[in-house]
């Protein structure tokens, strides 16, 4: 399963935080496991950037160390009109991905900068992206692996 | 609970006729009438004075009169007359709604009138075009509104409920992209190198192998737009046989829903056979849903408390959609989101 979500990136709240996807990502059920925000000050594991069309900011991850671990990365391609770039992921992986700069095809649909996805489970496991114009798209990426070895599944 | 700062499908514009019509629309009775100049009106369809329905009275011009004792009201609920006296008490009117007519659709807005903009009317021009053919169904459900949104949103299930017209096991093979983008959350699936399902072979006159899409886009908290179809191996989706699915639903109660249906075709527009093979298969589809979700309704009646739905990957769309609802409640409540609500739009 893939997920775009538009602009959350930009959906700053008052205490200028927004929690773009997290484990459980609703009613508390389950015991909690992760959440990735994007915020003016950094909590947890961070990694400052200044695109995503919200100037200066983190996108910032925290884990249960006992259920999940996390590795924060950024991306960067430059890339022609129409190039295409293809990256596998890891079927036990969860991969979430800030847009800070750039636009791109992926899939049936347009991504631009401030746009948040997520790929979960094992549909799709090769991604690819096509740029929209020439230019560098840079991705803020954040991978969530379970501790245990087994695939790391999630339903918004 | 229902979000009424919003638009809702009321009836088709052919149902709103010089005869009063009466609907349910969220628990609110409206009764839908047509002016002598044909514009569509929409009033609480409850008479202030004893609460009798206005939709059994009559239309004298354009005012609508009770049965019961002839209070009579004209088209913006305003008392006009009380047979009985010369003076018409103050409290002597009746609610109007915003109504919007277009493509032969009848939308009325439930919430806060100044809160009503015509140009957040869901597009549905396909039903007009001249390019595309189109058949509709009007159907009563059984079941809360928000299971056809599942329904809808989680299309997985065409492989188990309609197997005889548009479903196949390649279906829940494969994944899905979600999208959410304000109020409008899409699932969309691509099913390369498919056959086509029996009802899309037959109309389409097709065999052999296509790329298989569909996408439902839903408008929460009333309508979705299914763009669906078959193209080439391939090919682009715009080249090919395209489906436009436009549903509006609009609940009745917590227990009921009214599921207004067009299905607009770009291929054989006019083929009358094609059309009569849709209007078939099509109704066969919609009861099959309309069977499948009154079992589900009554399954989540009798559901101990505590226990809730356990959804997979396929249903990150409806759980999307879940939320956007829970939000646009609680918007209107004023508040933050409750636990309530989030139980209801659980994971």
């Amino acid at each position: 399963m893939r997920l775009i979500l538009r602009g959350a990136a930009a959906r700053l709240g008052d205490d200028g935080s927004v929690v773009v996807a997290g484990s459980p990502d609703s009613l508390a059920r389950q015991p909690w496991q992760w959440d990735v925000r994007v915020s003016r000050d950094p909590v947890g594991q961070s990694l400052q950037l200044d695109g995503a069309g919200i100037g200066p900011h983190f996108v910032c991850v925290r884990v249960d160390p006992e259920r999940v671990t996390a590795e924060l990365s950024t991306e960067s391609y430059d890339l022609d009109d129409g190039q295409a770039i293809r990256v596998e992921r890891p079927a036990d992986e969860l991969w979430l991905a800030v847009v800070e700069t750039g636009a791109f095809r992926h899939g049936p649909v347009d991504v631009v900068a401030g746009d948040v996805l997520v790929w979960e489970g094992d549909d799709p496991l090769l991604i690819d992206i096509t740029s929209l114009g020439h230019g560098r798209v840079t991705l803020a990426v954040v991978t969530l692996r379970r501790t245990d070895g087994a695939a790391l599944r999630w339903v918004p | 609970m229902y979000v009424l700062n919003a638009w809702y499908v009321a009836a088709w514009s052919t149902e709103v006729t010089r005869e009063p019509a009466r609907r349910t629309i969220c628990e609110i009775p409206v009764v839908l009438y047509r002016t002598i100049d044909g514009r569509a009106v929409a009033l609480e369809d409850r008479c202030p004075h004893r609460g009798y329905p206005l939709s059994a009275g009559r239309l004298v011009d354009d005012t609508i009169e009770c049965g019961y004792h002839g209070f009579t009201f004209d088209c913006e609920g305003v008392c006009v007359r009380v047979p009985a006296q010369d003076i018409i008490p103050r409290r002597t009117f009746v609610r109007s709604f915003p109504v919007v007519e277009q493509d032969g659709w009848v939308w009325i807005w439930t919430g806060d009138r100044d809160l009503a903009d015509k140009s957040t009317v869901p597009d549905t021009h396909w039903m007009i075009d001249p390019a595309w053919a189109t058949v509709t169904h009007s159907f009563h459900f059984d079941c809360r509104a928000e299971l056809i949104h599942d329904n809808l949103l989680d299309l997985t299930h065409e492989s188990f409920i309609h197997t005889t017209t548009v479903g196949d096991d390649y279906i829940y093979r494969h994944g899905i992209t979600v999208v959410v983008d304000g109020d409008v959350v899409s699932a969309d699936r691509l099913m390369p190198s498919v056959v086509a399902p029996p009802l899309y072979a037959t109309t389409m006159q097709l065999d052999g192998l296509w790329d298989r899409f569909h996408c439902t886009e839903f408008h929460a908290p009333s309508f979705h737009a299914l763009h669906s179809g078959i193209t080439g191996e391939g090919r682009p989706r715009e080249e090919g046989y395209l489906i436009k699915v436009m549903n509006g639903i609009t609940p009745i109660d917590a227990h009921n829903a009214h599921y207004y249906y067009a299905f607009s075709r770009n291929f054989g527009v006019d083929q009358q056979w094609a059309t009569d093979e849709l209007v078939d298969g099509l109704r066969t589809v919609l009861q099959e849903d309309a069977d499948a979700l009154a079992l589900q309704e009554i399954g989540l009646q009798t559901r101990p408390p505590g226990e809730f739905d356990v959804l997979i990957a396929q249903d990150a769309g409806v759980a999307k959609a879940r939320k956007v609802m829970a939000r646009l409640l609680a918007a209107e409540r004023q508040g933050t989101i409750t636990t309530a609500d989030l139980e209801t739009s659980s994971s």
